[in-house]
């Protein structure tokens, strides 16, 4: 695909759950090697924006584009190997598996061996979890966890535990990461963590959505805003011109136009 | 490097165990454990990585049986062709059942194996014409291996013995492989397994496959043992068994239920209580761990690890 | 067609129903309120029943006190299983809640076992085989009693779902738990309630039960099975789709054991039940979104 095809096509989505419009002829697009931020009030409609996106919810009508393919009906699981990968606002991970663990985890529904090579442990399978192993460690150190490893991540605190699923949404090199409030409930040192990672995968090419409530992080980090309020999109562009759009200001902090 | 030893010692043990003891009684101890094992730990498959508490389990440990006997006696088949067919058929119909039991909540998954268990109980009690009724089939010949027949405590319990061998080898495994921690994480987060491009049915469908599979040659065997099959083989109490060994011994975890499926099988015996006490003993035990240690022994123990590892964590 | 002999078959079909309706109403309610799928309660049934055996000779074959006992042994039982275990469940362990009450299943059924054997007991009422015929359809005493108790039971059911505190907090925590909650509604005591009600069900139901069949440590097991059937045709939290499934089902089955073998008429209520769960996944009167599966 030419790189003017945007990475993500959102054209008229609209999803109601019994009789309330939940989102309503929301458009947007996100090119790729960028960082866009997705903010707006509570009820705004962004989470099931996400959820439509990533499979988990049905839209009832619109249209969902990734690099020019069309993945409105797809299933979350093959939108996730068509290249989107989402996080949870409410941290998913696997406690009981340690670190290490969930890392591979997430790498493994993308590698070629399928249950034959696993069960009969070919080699095939061997390197690809070496690979794995590799991008892993990469991963890890990136977030600053080496030391819990091997640590079941059940005993892990609830920033620690997010920045766990950061690093898992990368491990399969996803075309579209979509980050859903990445640091809500995260203490304020830990999210300079979380914006120097981004910042650096950015560099190394990978495209974000960031759907947040922190405004101050998404203004820091994007290069693009998009604000979304009672379920359709309001305005979008730079951090600074949204900052000062009196309407975003109204809607979101309650202050008169 | 100790666990293979181990496993070596013991399986040696096991072997040589009907050159020492010539009480048949022991050896037949010995078959029922053999089969009790594998069906143990094809539910650990089922219920314990994926946490599918699936009651249609104790159809197909009776299906195995009754397909086998019919078989080998209608239709003429050899006993080693019957029982891997007797497998196949189970875990097809696994499939079939589990496909559409897969759509429902948690909740009506449950009761519809329910019903599904006690569907085959019906059919094996009242298809007179297929099962020959409540009555059963009795005078289920014996297997013959290359001329040499297969009868009584001594040959069982070697047919049993490596047939249970073959299978727990497979299941480990299998429960080692990371087909198996697939499941795992679909058990503990499916949103976020989907979200990595799991597709969680047709893991579970192959859960359902393998441990249909597995049970149902175990029937299959129990059924050639006793030489008679009855709609009994289908009874409650069997799956209750199958899930109290599952639960004591850790849900998910080899080992425990290995342990604790051997030594559930052999204490009753050792103790020697009448059945209707053994059984409440059963419960009670059942009981005692769902209340207080859900994870069983293994999980109990993992536990502890945990402990000390968080504890170091912190220094 | 013998209109009679039809006649005869439904009446004897509404009393099977309207003590199906008793147990699957129990399960109903102890799923609506508890969350939870109670394998023990046809061992509930099972202690309602050989109380009944027990206490009638003591009280001269009088049917009233037997009941009486029955129930009260019952409530004491299911009083004791809700404090002992089922309160210390939290909301979303149903597969814990399953096999805890299938151990308790396994205890009771097995400890009555132990003591009264497997022999079957043949319990006799003070109507002995008497009955009544009504036309030209013949109905035993005992068939009466059982459903006058099952009918006046279920119209004290309604006005205590209806038109009482009691009753409405635990419609209120079936319909939507987190909201009860919220407004004060101390669950633990609406728990304790809705045991103690459908254990009371179970002790009724087998105290109507044990006159008209024989009383064996697996009855409860034959006829709670059929209970989950009716729960799910009906609705798994709904009690009206309990009560209608429960009463439609021992009719269709008593007319078709009546002109077919056996066999169907046992197969009948998993036939209908796959039929609905098929059509119609979450029973006949469920609202959706009762309960989140």
């Amino acid at each position: 695909m030419s790189s003017a095809t945007p990475l993500l096509e959102v054209e008229g989505l609209r999803k109601s759950f019994a009789g309330v419009h939940a989102v309503d002829n929301m458009s947007f697009s996100v090119a790729r090697n960028t960082i866009t931020g997705i903010i707006g009030p509570n009820g705004s409609g962004k989470s099931t924006t996400i959820d439509c996106i990533s499979g988990f919810q049905r839209p009832n009508a619109g249209r969902i584009r990734l690099d020019g393919r069309d993945i409105t009906r797809l299933t979350p699981q093959k939108i996730a190997k068509a290249g989107l990968i989402r996080t949870f606002q409410t941290v998913h991970i696997y406690e009981s598996m340690t670190l290490r663990e969930n890392l591979l985890q997430a790498a493994r529904p993308f590698q070629a061996a399928g249950w034959v090579a696993d069960f009969l442990r070919l080699p095939g399978m061997r390197r690809e979890v070496d690979a794995a192993m590799v991008r892993a460690d990469e991963l890890v150190d990136m977030i600053g966890l080496r030391k819990y490893y091997d640590a079941p991540t059940r005993i892990l605190s609830y920033g620690q535990k997010k920045l766990v699923a950061l690093a898992a949404g990368l491990m399969p090199k996803p075309r579209l990461l979509v980050l859903d409030e990445p640091v809500a409930g995260v203490n304020p040192t830990r999210i300079r963590e979380v914006e120097e990672v981004i910042l650096n995968l950015h560099a190394a090419g990978e495209s974000f959505i960031i759907v947040e409530h922190n405004v101050e992080f998404v203004m820091r980090l994007c290069e693009r805003v998009i604000v979304f309020v009672g379920g359709s999109k309001m305005t979008e562009g730079d951090p600074k011109s949204v900052q000062q759009d009196a309407r975003v200001l109204e809607a979101y902090l309650g202050i008169p136009a | 490097m100790r666990m293979p030893l181990l496993a070596i010692i013991v399986v040696a043990v096991a072997a040589l165990l009907p050159l020492v003891v010539s009480s048949s009684y022991i050896l037949s101890v010995g078959v029922t454990m053999f089969l009790y094992l594998v069906a143990a730990m094809s539910l650990n498959v089922i219920y314990g990585l994926l946490g599918l508490l699936s009651l249609a389990h104790i159809a197909f440990w009776g299906i195995g049986g009754y397909f086998t006997v019919i078989a080998v006696m209608d239709l003429g088949l050899s006993f080693w062709v019957a029982l891997p067919l007797a497998g196949l058929f189970a875990g097809v119909l696994s499939i079939a059942v589990g496909f559409p039991a897969l759509r429902l909540n948690r909740h009506s998954f449950v009761v519809v194996t329910l019903i599904f268990a006690l569907l085959t109980t019906l059919v094996a009690r009242d298809w007179v014409s297929l099962t020959r009724g409540p009555m059963g089939i009795p005078g289920i010949p014996s297997p013959y291996f290359f001329g040499h027949e297969i009868a009584g405590a001594y040959s069982f319990y070697y047919l049993s013995g490596l047939f249970a061998l073959i299978s727990l080898l497979l299941l480990y495994l299998f429960f080692t492989s990371r087909i198996a921690d697939t499941m795992r994480a679909i058990n503990q987060s499916e949103d976020l397994a989907r979200s990595q491009g799991v597709n969680p049915t047709a893991y579970k469908l192959l859960a359902f496959f393998l441990s249909a599979f597995f049970t149902a040659m175990a029937g299959g065997i129990l059924a050639f043992n006793q030489r008679v099959i009855d709609p009994l083989i289908f009874d409650f109490f069997f799956m209750q068994a199958f899930l109290i060994m599952v639960i004591v011994g850790g849900r998910g975890s080899f080992v425990g239920v290995l342990v604790a499926g051997a030594v559930m099988s052999i204490l009753p015996e050792v103790l020697r209580f009448s059945v209707d006490l053994r059984m409440v003993l059963y419960g009670l035990a059942l009981l005692a761990f769902v209340t207080w240690a859900p994870n069983g022994l293994a999980g109990w123990i993992r536990e502890k690890r945990e402990e000390r590892l968080r504890s170091e964590l912190r220094q | 067609m013998d209109y009679i002999y039809f006649l005869q078959l439904t009446a004897n079909g509404l009393v099977i129903g309207l003590i199906y309706a008793l147990i699957a109403v129990g399960l109903a309610l102890l799923f609506g309120v508890l969350g939870i799928v109670n394998f023990a309660h046809g061992e509930l049934l099972l202690i309602g029943a050989y109380a009944m055996a027990i206490a009638l000779p003591a009280f001269g074959l009088a049917y009233i006190p037997g009941v009486i006992v029955a129930v009260l042994t019952a409530i004491i039982a299911g009083w004791f299983i809700y404090e002992a275990f089922l309160s210390k469940l939290g909301h979303g362990e149903f597969e814990r809640s399953i096999l805890i009450t299938m151990g308790l299943s396994i205890v009771i059924l097995n400890g009555i076992q132990y003591i009264f054997t497997a022999t079957p007991l043949l319990v006799n009422t003070e109507f002995g085989y008497a009955g009544v015929n009504i036309g030209d359809i013949r109905v035993a005493w005992t068939r009466i009693a059982a459903a006058v108790l099952s009918a006046v039971t279920f119209a004290a059911l309604y006005i205590l779902l209806n038109y009482t505190q009691i009753g409405r907090a635990m419609r209120a925590v079936s319909q939507n738990r987190d909201a009860a909650l919220m407004v004060g509604m101390q669950p633990r005591k609406i728990g304790r309630n809705a045991v103690i009600l459908a254990a009371s069900l179970c002790g009724l139901a087998g105290a109507a039960v044990a006159p008209v069949q024989l009383v064996q440590p697996y009855l409860g097991q034959f006829l709670v099975f059929k209970a989950f059937a009716i729960i799910i045709i009906g609705g798994m939290g709904s009690i009206e789709g309990a009560v209608f499934a429960a009463i439609a089902l021992g009719v269709i089955e008593s007319w078709i054991g009546g002109f077919f073998p056996v066999v169907w008429q046992e197969a009948a209520g998993f036939i209908i039940m796959i039929t609905v769960l098929m059509l119609k996944p979450s029973g006949l009167f469920s609202r959706g979104g009762m309960r989140v599966g």
